[in-house]
This record gives structure tokens, sequence and C-alpha cells, in this order.
């Protein structure tokens, strides 16, 4: 199969997470053989026309638009801030720049084909939508999340955009069933809507990869020695909940008092979980972390935790914590709303590995962390599970299968 | 805001020479070390001439992070 492959994020350059899911999802559709020509966002002086593990990618070259953005976009994003503006702006560029490249240079100048056109989220469905257009071929839209449960009500262009962009695909892909019912609230039409979970590379996440000696150095390099564990890693913001974390540790400790939270990440609540960290007096026992690290070092804390926590409020799948499991970690996750976690984690059974949490609730969250900080084979089993889960349910070798047959499905 | 990771522990001498030389570099805010990483922050859009600095130092670049 031949894809023109709109993606707005792609290795070496990372925004969020949908940079890892198009990384590890196109190697493998190209170790199935399958022919990939990625567009990509060119974040200022990156090669238009690269070759990145067997995948051919393009990154038009932008120019500044700041002196026509008053004209160049709608009402509701001149209320954005200015450096917001500027990115939709230069998103609108990119997607007008990569599709007039496929369409007038690979097509019709050096007379490429191609079987099918793929995009991903708002940021590429203009893209997706005006190559359709031009090449008449048909277009499968990924929907990795909704303006609307990313931002609480959110842009009405955003909005518009996803509306149109879903109308005009073939089949729309998302990452857990839950987000389909957010779609089909939405109004999307279900009959058009499949579903394939993420994954994880299972031969990098895996329990025994690193030797005890060296976690055990890891933490008494970050201050937690001996002491039991809780980790939380990801975007720190308000829908990732690393505050009502925060606010279970004092319940925690009652219980466990020598327990730590370390939390691993940035994002706007850097400050918000500083203060509280003072104002709950835990500076003994909660370790901030306001950084990126690179990927090794990521699996090392997770090897070095006992348990991990995420209590999102709002996650369409949430690939930390399959990470997590992969590392053979219990886990304690959100699961109300939009929650691709409550697919993930089994909460019961001989199959459990790990806990459901209302998000919202500190002491829910504690309630069920203090079990697992408290019972060292109930972790062991949830942990085993866990990774058994994984291999499953969740490698990027099942997802590239699952997504693959459904491209199938519109080539009939 | 950009930040570019480099997934390799830097020796101290290394990691002198190359604080040294970021900081001629327009745009170039912090660098926060890891355990066996860093991550190296700049205001500036562009950061090629940063790119360039760790290829001639032979440091390895995992990946880069836009931020809005």
């Amino acid at each position: 199969m031949r894809m023109a492959y709109f993606v707005d994020e792609y290795p070496p350059f990372f925004r969020g997470g949908l940079g890892t899911y198009a990384m590890e999802i196109t190697r493998q559709f190209v170790k199935l053989g399958h022919t990939i020509s990625v567009f990509s966002r060119n974040t200022g002086d990156d090669p238009t026309r690269d070759i990145w593990s067997g995948v051919e990618v393009h990154r038009p070259l932008l120019a500044s638009i700041v002196d026509v953005l008053p004209i160049a976009i709608p009402e509701d994003v001149k209320r954005w801030p200015t450096e917001a503006q500027e990115f939709f702006g230069e998103t609108l560029l990119y997607n007008f720049l990569s599709a007039s490249k496929l369409v007038n240079r690979l097509v019709a100048k050096e007379h490429r084909k191609f079987d099918l056109i793929v995009s991903h989220d708002w940021l590429t469905a203009i893209a997706g939508i005006i190559s359709k257009r031009n090449l008449n071929l048909p277009l499968i839209f990924h929907f990795h999340s909704t303006e609307q449960g990313r931002m609480g009500d959110g842009s009405p262009t955003i909005k518009e955009i996803e509306r149109m962009v879903a109308l005009k695909a073939d089949l729309i892909v998302t990452v857990s069933y839950a987000m389909r019912d957010e779609l089909v609230s939405l109004g999307y039409p279900e009959q058009k809507i499949r579903v394939v979970y993420n994954g994880v590379d299972v031969k990098k996440y895996r329990p025994e990869r690193f030797p005890p000696e060296e976690v055990k150095e890891f933490r008494d390099k970050i201050g937690v020695r001996n002491s039991p564990m809780i980790l939380f890693l990801g975007r720190l913001a308000w829908v990732k909940g690393a505050d009502t974390l925060v606010r279970a540790m004092p319940l925690i400790l009652k219980e466990v008092p020598d327990a730590k939270l370390v939390i691993l990440g940035k994002g706007d609540q850097q400050q918000l979980l500083t203060q509280l960290v003072s104002s709950l007096d835990l500076q003994n026992n909660v370790i901030l972390h306001f950084k990126y690290v690179s990927e090794e070092e990521r699996m090392l804390y997770y090897a070095s935790c006992d348990v991990a926590v995420f209590p999102s409020k709002y996650e369409p799948f949430g690939i930390v914590c399959t990470e997590a499991m992969a590392m053979g970690k219990p886990v304690v996750v959100g699961a109300s709303g939009t929650s691709g976690l409550r697919e993930q984690v089994v909460p019961s059974g001989s199959e459990m590995c790990g806990f459901h949490i209302n998000p919202y609730d500190p002491a829910d969250i504690a309630k069920f962390v203090i079990i697992l900080l408290k019972d060292h084979e109930l972790r062991k089993k949830m942990g085993i599970n866990a990774r058994k889960r994984v291999l499953n349910r969740f490698t990027w070798e099942i997802a590239a299968k699952n997504t693959i047959s459904i491209y199938e499905e519109v080539l009939g | 805001m950009k930040s570019i990771i480099i997934g390799k522990k830097l020796e101290e001498e290394v990691r002198k020479e190359l604080e040294e030389e970021l900081r001629k570099i327009k745009g170039f805010r912090e660098i926060v070390y890891g355990y066996m990483s860093a991550e190296i922050v700049f205001e500036e859009k562009e950061v090629g001439k940063c790119l360039k600095l760790l290829k001639e130092l032979d440091i390895p670049v995992e990946r880069i992070v836009r931020k809005l």
C-alpha cells in the first residue's frame, strides 16, 4: 500500500505523544512492506526531503505570515495568545504547502502513485481534505483527541475543521472505545468509526531492562532510596491530574509514612505543584523533576517505581500507562469521562493489573495507592499481569496490523 | 520554546565546553541535566546552530520538543 501520510510531528521533532505514535506505527508499516511518504511540519531549518528509518519525510519550508495574520485567521483564533495565533497561521501554511507538494510535485511532476491519504488530528485535516479532492483518493482520518475533550469547550474553528474532515473522510480511526463514544456523542457517524489501540515497543520497555544495582543507584541519586516510590510521569496540565495526586499524598503518608512521590514532566502546573508541595508541607515526600529526559532515563523512572499513578480526567488512550505496564508495574488510573486508561487496565479478576479511580477525588486515589504500597505480593502479581496484557493487546505490531486492515477496508 | 534532548550522560569536561559554547548562541536559555540525559532549552524557533554544535562535539540528539 502506498500512503500519503500527513502528521504534524515526526522524528526527531516532537511536541507530544503524536510524534511517538507516528514514528512507531510508520516503522511497522515499512516492516510490513508498505510505502509511506510523510508530510510533517518544518520547525525552522529542517531538511525539506529526508529519509528517516526507511520513511520518506517531506517538510515544506514555511515563511513568516505574521503580518497577514489579522486577515488570514478566524475571529475566535484572533483572541488566542499571539504565539498561538502564529502557530495556527503556520499550521494553515503547512497544510496548504504539504498538500500542494503532494499534488503538484510528487503526483503531477514525479508521477508517483498513491493508494490512500492519511491525516492525523485537526493539525493536518486541511491537507487531507485538499489532497482527497485533488487526487480523488480515499482519506482516512485519525482522531487522537478532540478539541472538545482537550479544551473543555474549545475553539469553534477547530471544532469546525474536525467536523469537516470527519464528513469528508472515508473512515475515521480512533484510539479507544471511550473515544469512539465521545465522537458519537459529538454527532460523528458511528458506522465510519474504527478503534485501534496504540502500542508500546515491548523489546525496549521490559521489566529486566535495568540491573537492580542500577535501579538502586538511580533511586539513591533522586532521593528515593529505600522508600516506596509512587511515580507520575506526563504533561503537567490540569487534565493529567498531578495536582490531585499531590493532594492525595497527606492521606497516603498517614498509612505509608515513608512513601515518596516522584513527578516527572513539564507544563503549566509547575508553579502550582511547587506551591502545593510547600503549603501541604510535603517537601520530604514529593520530588519534582520539571524536565524532559531521554527515553532511556524515562524507562529508568518506571523501573524504579513501586506503583505508577495516572489520574487523568481526560485521556483518549494514555501511552504512559502502557509503558509502565510494559515495564511490569501496577498502575492506578483515572477512569471517568473519556478514559482509554479504563480499557487498558483490568481492575479485578485473575488478570487484574491495576486500579480504576475517580481522578477528581484525592481520597479515592490515596485508598488504592495505599492498598498497593502495603501489599508487595499484589504489586508483583499485578505487574506480571500488566506486562502480559501489553504483550497480548498493546504492541506496535498489533496496532500496525489492525490499522492496515482498516485501511484495506476502504481500498475494497 | 524548543528543547533539545540529549540521550547520553555527559562528562564534566564535556558539560563545561558545551555550556560555554551554548552561551554564545542566540536564544539559549538553560541546560537541565538528568541522570543519563540533558535538556537544552531555547527561546528561539531556530536551533540549527545548536544542532551543528552538538554534531561537532559528537553529542547525539535524541529528539527536539517544541512547546507553545
